[in-house]
């Protein structure tokens, strides 16, 4: 990290929300494309040539939707528990590194937000109170559907939230750090985590899809059963928040997943935040397909799986990583 | 370290809080117009017969639980996985009868059958 | 200074909150209101160069507690309280008494104390709060304390279990 005058961390912070908004307006339509093409159809393509224009016409429609607050609900914390959701996604931004330190026109520009010893912590904090604008939303809104959406899905993100936490010891203990920017640096001097733990990416990666509500494990809002969880009562703008921080976690966890396990901004020839980039698409292209691939979990069996499955093959893992660092590669 | 290093989340923060009391502000445009059917909460098309907040199953409550114990576990291991490598073998016999006290209690959890859900 | 400022904002949002905790009627607004107090908290041990536990203070405090609470609560339903005439009402007055007698005594106290940090700006001395200072200290120093926190979290295994199964057998199973 070098330091940096303020202008230029809020220039950045602007610049880098900015991006990965309208990423998230045309992430939206790679996905609906993407799953028009799995299911042998066209997706959006009459808004703008090949659709392009599509999210700028969902976000007008969305716009002009009526503001509505059911009448059971609470005023205060229906409208803003939604903001909740939305601004932990954006804090979490930060927590992303692309690159080493550069400089641009004589001023050195750090490439990363913050980074500090508890960096991966912080992620871990910020996708916990993430949870709260799920759960408050549906408790805020005064029905039935709503609820129950919001205590399972307060469940299955605790759930999976520890096997999560599990299965990235492996790669503390192998970087002996808990800093993103340490461990992309440890992995440019040896190898890409994924090699030495293959099984803590694959459950990183499951947890990862759990975490961000995404089908196979998009209980909360199983339309089935529950109409739409948590979201039930929500429309408009206020809808777009809980789908806008939803995407944006889906970029943060895939950024962290890529950092951690893909060597983050690590690569040759091409610039790190490019490498970055390509990593994270590759990671999102593998939620969309999951998404038209798998059909959804029955409740009992996403607990199953997340305590009976991902927890104790995490724990094993663990165990069998810290033997193997403990005995043959001492420092 | 300084509390400085800090400042970059107090400034995501606030982008955040701009962002997302700025969608909240833009969603008010465009007429609002209530009435007694349209408050009513969505329930498939039938009145609501039951009061919305029920008791919920005991297994939330477990589910918690269990969370707090292992998500603690993960609060000690964090620590003591940064220093293995440069503590010896003492600190690898401690994590791994720390790991198996841990691996007990989940056996016994999951005899009991807590981790069934009903 | 942006120490002293920063915490003025953490002290004022844990007061606030924590009066929120004690004096909402709904239990679950209470809970959501110790959110504030917990992650204010949190702020403060980062003040005492503590960033471990601060992060570990949102985890587990402000993430798993507070989510056990509302999941509690949930469990218990939110009903009105059960008592019409507190009995203990009558003693409020000694209850306020006591609050101001104990607040002045706190501030005579500090006033005259020689704390570092109260009048002065005292910066941290070595490092005790990162995460490897705090895995050097579980593997020396500490190795017994941290050894014996499993055995914590086993029994809070086992506790958690037995009374959610007694208080499936007390309700005549499901």
């Amino acid at each position: 990290m070098v330091d940096e005058p303020i202008w230029l961390l809020v220039v950045k912070t602007v610049l880098l929300v900015f991006l990965v908004i309208t990423f998230f307006a045309y992430m939206s339509l790679f996905e609906r494309k993407l799953i028009g093409r799995a299911q042998a159809r066209y997706g959006p393509n009459r808004v703008g040539p090949w659709g392009y224009l599509q999210p700028l016409a969902d976000v007008m429609k969305l716009i002009f939707k009526e503001d509505f607050v059911p009448q059971g609900a609470n005023r205060w914390l229906f409208q803003l528990a939604p903001v909740m959701s939305l601004v932990t996604a954006i804090t979490a931004l930060a927590l992303i590194p692309f690159g080493d330190p550069v400089n641009i026109l004589g001023q050195d520009v750090n490439l990363v937000g913050i980074d500090v010893s508890i960096g991966l912590l912080i992620v871990f904090a910020l996708s916990g109170m993430g949870f709260y604008g799920l759960i408050l939303g549906g408790w805020a809104s005064g029905n039935k559907y709503s609820l129950l959406g919001s205590a399972r899905t307060a469940a299955q993100l605790v759930s999976y939230e520890v096997a999560m936490g599990l299965s990235v010891v492996g790669v503390v203990l192998i970087s002996q750090s808990l800093s993103l920017m340490d461990i992309v640096h440890k992995q440019q001097e040896t190898v890409w985590y994924i090699v030495c733990q293959p099984i803590g990416f694959a459950i990183f990666v499951i947890t990862a899809v759990a975490e961000t509500n995404r089908t196979p494990f998009d209980l909360p809002e199983s339309e089935s059963e529950l109409v739409a969880g948590y979201m039930t009562e929500y429309g408009g703008l206020k809808f777009a928040m809980y789908l806008m921080s939803e995407y944006i976690n889906m970029i943060v966890v895939s950024a962290i997943g890529a950092t951690l396990f893909l060597g983050g901004f690590a690569g040759p020839w091409l610039p790190g935040w490019i490498w970055l980039i390509i990593k994270v698409l590759a990671m999102l292209f593998i939620f969309i397909w999951l998404r038209a691939t798998l059909p959804r979990l029955r409740y009992d069996q996403l607990m199953r799986l997340g305590w009976k499955v991902l927890l104790p093959l995490a724990t094993v893992n663990l165990i069998v990583t810290a033997i193997v660092i403990g005995i043959f590669f001492q420092n | 370290m300084e509390l400085s290093d800090y400042l970059p989340i107090v400034v995501f923060l606030a982008a955040g809080l701009v962002v997302g009391l700025g969608i909240l502000a833009l969603s008010k445009v465009g007429r609002t117009k209530q009435n007694q059917v349209k408050g009513l909460p969505y329930e498939s098309g039938i009145l609501a017969t039951t009061p919305v907040r029920q008791r919920f199953s005991i297994d939330f409550y477990l589910t918690a639980m269990l969370f707090i114990v292992f998500d603690i576990e993960l609060a000690f291991i964090y620590p003591v996985a940064m220093v293995l490598r440069d503590a010896g073998a003492t600190a690898l016999i401690s994590l791994l009868s720390f790991m198996f006290t841990v691996v007990v209690a989940l056996v016994w959890v999951w005899r009991k059958g807590a981790l069934e859900w009903r | 200074m942006g120490e002293r400022i920063t915490f003025a904002i953490a002290a004022a949002v844990a007061l606030g909150s924590a009066v929120g905790v004690v004096t909402l009627k709904n239990p679950f607004r209470a809970a959501v209101s110790l959110i504030g107090t917990l992650l204010a908290v949190a702020v403060m041990f980062l003040l005492l160069a503590a960033p471990f536990v601060a992060a570990i203070q949102v985890i587990v405090y402000a993430g798993a507690i507070v989510v056990l609470f509302l999941f509690v609560i949930a469990y218990l339903g939110e009903r009105p309280g059960r008592f019409e005439h507190d009995p203990m009402a009558r003693y409020e007055v000694v209850g306020w008494i006591a609050v101001i007698a104990l607040g002045v005594q706190g501030f005579i106290a500090l006033a005259n104390s020689r704390l570092a940090g109260i009048f002065d700006d005292p910066k941290a001395t070595g490092d005790i709060g990162s995460p490897r200072a705090i895995g050097e200290a579980f593997t020396d120093p500490f190795v017994v304390s941290f050894e014996a926190t499993s055995l914590v979290l086993l029994v809070a295994a086992l506790g958690a279990v037995l009374l959610a199964k007694r208080a499936v057998l007390g309700e005549g199973g499901r």
